[in-house]
């Protein structure tokens, strides 16, 4: 007898259809699993269980929760949800409201949940559950870290002691070690309490760590649904194939450019930011972003800098790219001192940046060509057909089509759009491209894609690399070195190969156990 | 700016209320408009011989107490009124939008000092503004426009720099800056665009409260001036006579009223549409 059971779902938003004819059943305690990527309409699967749907969507198909139709009224709707089902997001800052303290926030589930006894107890309870302490209940949502947040979701989830959790991609906006525990929490929480999960994700490996059946979402179709072991070990659908192909990345050996003279280098370098006091009586200390970091970039060569997030990764790298400016300490590029924000305009083509989010990088009201173009302006004026030509060679390279230059940036997907943001940040030839988490804010399937586009464009263009990221795994394809940071310190450094097979640091070796084992058997293509 | 223009075209088919206010407060403008080439009657001509009359064929509202045809006043009243609350937003968004833009920009003692004036003139009301400027340089029309483009300086320059501010983390401004963009440059290419949409509700809705500011300051005398007319002065004219004939007070006033009202829902039709942050609520609160 199943917990819920989805009959031919379909959603159509106008003549757009999102979810075409979704049917799957999760049992009592059963851990469901959803994969597909962006767009795919899975996350449009949970919330038609949850009676979460935009106004504008038309539903077709019926959802049998407990031997009962989801009902129909928003006040009954809305007791399944508070006591039946709860529902973890992607973003828990947005999820959270920022203005309640936390554990007022979880009282608030319990109430309207109406197991509300002994309030404060049963707050107190619920954080412990989930790994938080009884302090974390007076603070407000900026207050606490990422995982700390999502943490606090899931205990708003877990108020009104559902049958079943769903889980939308819970960990994507987390760094690698929170994420790790986050999935075990989720996995703990469903033994103890024998919840059915409906876990959500473009991440194969978090799937298989922690559900037995799994549904492949594609185009808001099921192409595959089977248990995880044969999912897995024997995908029978060619895109299953693929997805699961596209998870490991095949580290590929490239003619590369020697390595040669020093071309930055960072001497002590320390970032301090003043901290708002707790009251004029309690001054905050400061906090040391970067703390008397020093390194040597060699010409040619790929570093890697790798730390859990707050670590301070990306204020470096912003001093690097000169969109910050270091408290103390200097930088030396190419026998140019600065200290960030006043790197000489003549280097400014030099050093390039590409950042983390596809979406927030590029201007939606500008074309993608401008946008590309922007950087032009460092260099002296050419001719319009010289810019032409050279956009053209860049976009070509990073394996898009230059006719695509003259839309605007919200008709191209993630993967598209880095790719775009790539060729900016080589359009003016650049010896030293920092990249800040170029594929984290990417699905899992292309991620891959881009990480061998780099290695490809490092050979072609005897570029020089400083690779943020907080995945151990990615950076081995790209990296020769690993720099390993922590509150603002580089504690280890070594090749990737060094640093995941005797990592030396407590973080290193948190780094390295983080990974979630690979899936599945995949004839080499 | 296209994908601005093809939201306006998508929405307006949805937002009733965003029609209903558009059309309204165009026919307002148009009606004012025409009067610029032709009214039925030239308001400068007084005929007392012909005052005070009902409505009839000749005259559709009748005429007040100096025999003037009332469709010629409300038809050159509504003029006024535009013109005065247009130039009034006109100086305050020329102005007051680049400030709060170089507050958000520059941050630092120029914000603070970009707040702390807003705050200054926050603190005193549009009509005592008004009254200083022009006992100062004597009433008028113009004089009326500047203290009302005065009052909605600060409040272009707060949504300004709001809407910067909210932009300001995006990397596209940084990536702007990386290519060597100065503050004021990445400003004016890359916030300016995309805070846009707020700005243009703005302005609609400080152009309602210009054209009741007109007024107020017409029927204190301290705006446009006769010859010329405006609604409020022809509230102010019959005053005297309400009690004689109702009509003459109830037609201006309820111009003011409708106009007022068409902007406000057109205004918020507006922001409803282009206001990304105020539909997502909105959507939630349906799925609750």
């Amino acid at each position: 007898m199943p917990l819920i059971e989805v009959n031919g779902l379909t959603v159509r938003f106008g003549d757009r259809t999102v979810l075409d004819g979704v049917s799957f059943a999760i049992d009592k305690g059963e851990r469901f699993g959803a994969i597909g990527e962006t767009g795919s309409g899975k996350t449009m699967s949970a919330l038609a269980i949850a009676g979460l749907l935009p106004d504008d969507a038309q539903v077709l198909g019926g959802i049998v929760f407990d031997n009962a139709p989801l009902p129909t009224v928003e006040k009954e709707m809305a007791r399944l949800r508070g006591r039946r089902i709860g529902f973890v997001f992607q973003e828990p800052m947005s999820a959270l409201d920022p203005l309640m303290e936390v554990g007022a926030q979880v009282g608030e589930a319990l109430v309207l949940s109406g197991r509300a006894k002994d309030t404060p107890a049963q707050v107190r309870q619920l954080l412990d559950e989930v790994g938080l302490e009884a302090q974390h209940a007076q603070r407000f949502p900026h207050q606490l870290s990422g995982g700390q947040r999502q943490r606090v979701m899931i205990a708003v989830a877990l108020a009104g002691e559902p049958d079943l959790l769903i889980a939308d991609e819970p960990t994507s906006a987390l760094d690698l070690i929170t994420q790790r525990k986050v999935l075990d929490l989720i996995d703990r929480l469903c033994a103890s309490r024998g919840m059915a999960l409906m876990f959500i994700s473009h991440d194969l490996k978090a799937v298989a760590a922690l559900c037995t059946r799994v549904m492949v979402i594609k185009d808001g179709r099921v192409v595959e649904m089977a248990n995880k072991l044969s999912i897995f070990g024997s995908p029978r659908h060619d895109y299953t194939k693929m997805l699961i192909a596209a998870g490991r990345h095949r580290a590929r050996t490239l003619m590369r450019s020697p390595i040669g003279p020093p071309l930055l280098e960072v001497k002590n370098l320390v970032r301090r930011f003043r901290q708002p006091d707790i009251s004029i009586f309690e001054p905050r200390p400061p906090l040391f972003a970067v703390n008397d970091v020093s390194f040597v970039l060699r010409t040619g060569e790929s570093i890697a800098l790798v730390g859990p997030s707050g670590s301070g990764k990306t204020t470096l790298a912003r001093i690097i790219a000169g969109l910050d400016r270091a408290t103390k300490g200097e930088l030396v590029f190419d026998h140019q001192t600065y200290h960030g924000t006043d790197l000489p305009r003549v280097f400014r083509r030099d050093i390039s940046l590409v950042f983390q989010d596809p979406f927030g990088s590029f201007n939606p009201r500008l074309t993608i060509g401008d946008s590309v173009a922007e950087p032009l302006r460092l260099e002296p004026p050419r001719l319009p057909v010289d810019i032409a030509e050279r956009i053209e060679e860049l976009v070509t390279a990073v394996g898009l089509s230059p006719d695509m230059l003259s839309r605007y940036p919200h008709e191209f997907s993630g993967g598209q759009r880095q790719r775009f943001a790539i060729a900016r940040a080589l359009i003016t030839k650049p010896r030293l491209v920092v990249l800040d988490e170029p594929v984290s804010a990417l699905d899992v399937s292309v991620r891959g894609e881009v990480l061998v586009m780099l290695n490809r464009l490092r050979a072609d263009f005897g570029l020089t690399f400083l690779i943020i990221s907080h995945d151990l795994e990615m950076v081995r394809i790209v990296a020769d070195r690993v720099m390993v940071m922590d509150k603002g310190k580089i504690i280890e450094t070594g090749t990737p190969a060094q640093l995941l097979e005797a990592p030396r640091e407590k973080l290193t070796q948190d780094l390295v156990a983080a990974r979630l084992p690979e899936v599945g058997i995949v004839p080499a293509s | 700016m296209s994908s601005l223009l093809e939201m306006l075209r998508r929405g307006w088919r949805g937002h009733w209320s965003l029609r209903i206010g558009t059309i309204a407060a165009l026919v307002f403008l148009l009606i004012g408009f025409v009067s610029f080439v032709w009214t039925p009657y030239p308001i400068e001509r007084l005929d007392v011989g012909s005052a005070m009359q009902g409505p009839s064929l000749a005259h559709w509202l009748g005429t007040d107490h100096l025999g003037r045809d009332l469709v010629s006043m409300v038809m050159k009243g509504t003029r006024t009124s535009f013109v005065v609350a247009a130039i009034a937003v006109a100086i305050g968004a020329l102005i007051g939008v680049p400030l709060g833009l170089g507050a958000a920009a520059w941050g630092g003692p120029l914000e603070w000092l970009i707040l702390r004036l807003s705050d200054f003139l926050f603190a005193f009301p549009a009509l005592i503004i008004a009254i200083i400027i022009t006992t100062l340089f004597g009433p008028g029309a113009i004089n009326a426009m500047i203290a009302v483009g005065i009052f909605n300086i600060p409040v272009f320059a707060r949504v300004a720099r709001g809407g910067a501010l909210s932009l300001k983390s995006l990397d596209y401004l940084a990536a702007g800056r990386l290519a060597g963009l100065s503050n004021w440059e990445v400003a004016r290419k890359h916030v300016l665009p995309n805070i846009m949409s707020l700005i243009i509700v703005q302005a609609t809705i400080q152009l309602a409260l210009g054209i009741l500011a007109e007024a107020s300051l017409s029927y204190v005398g301290l705006g446009t001036q006769a010859p010329a007319t405006s609604l409020g002065l022809m509230l102010k004219d019959a005053q005297t006579y309400v009690l004689l004939k109702p009509s003459l007070a109830l037609i201006p006033g309820l111009t003011i009223v409708l106009i007022v009202i068409a902007l406000n829902i057109a205004g918020d039709g507006l922001r409803d549409l282009l206001d990304p942050r105020l539909k997502r609520i909105g959507a939630l609160r349906a799925a609750d």
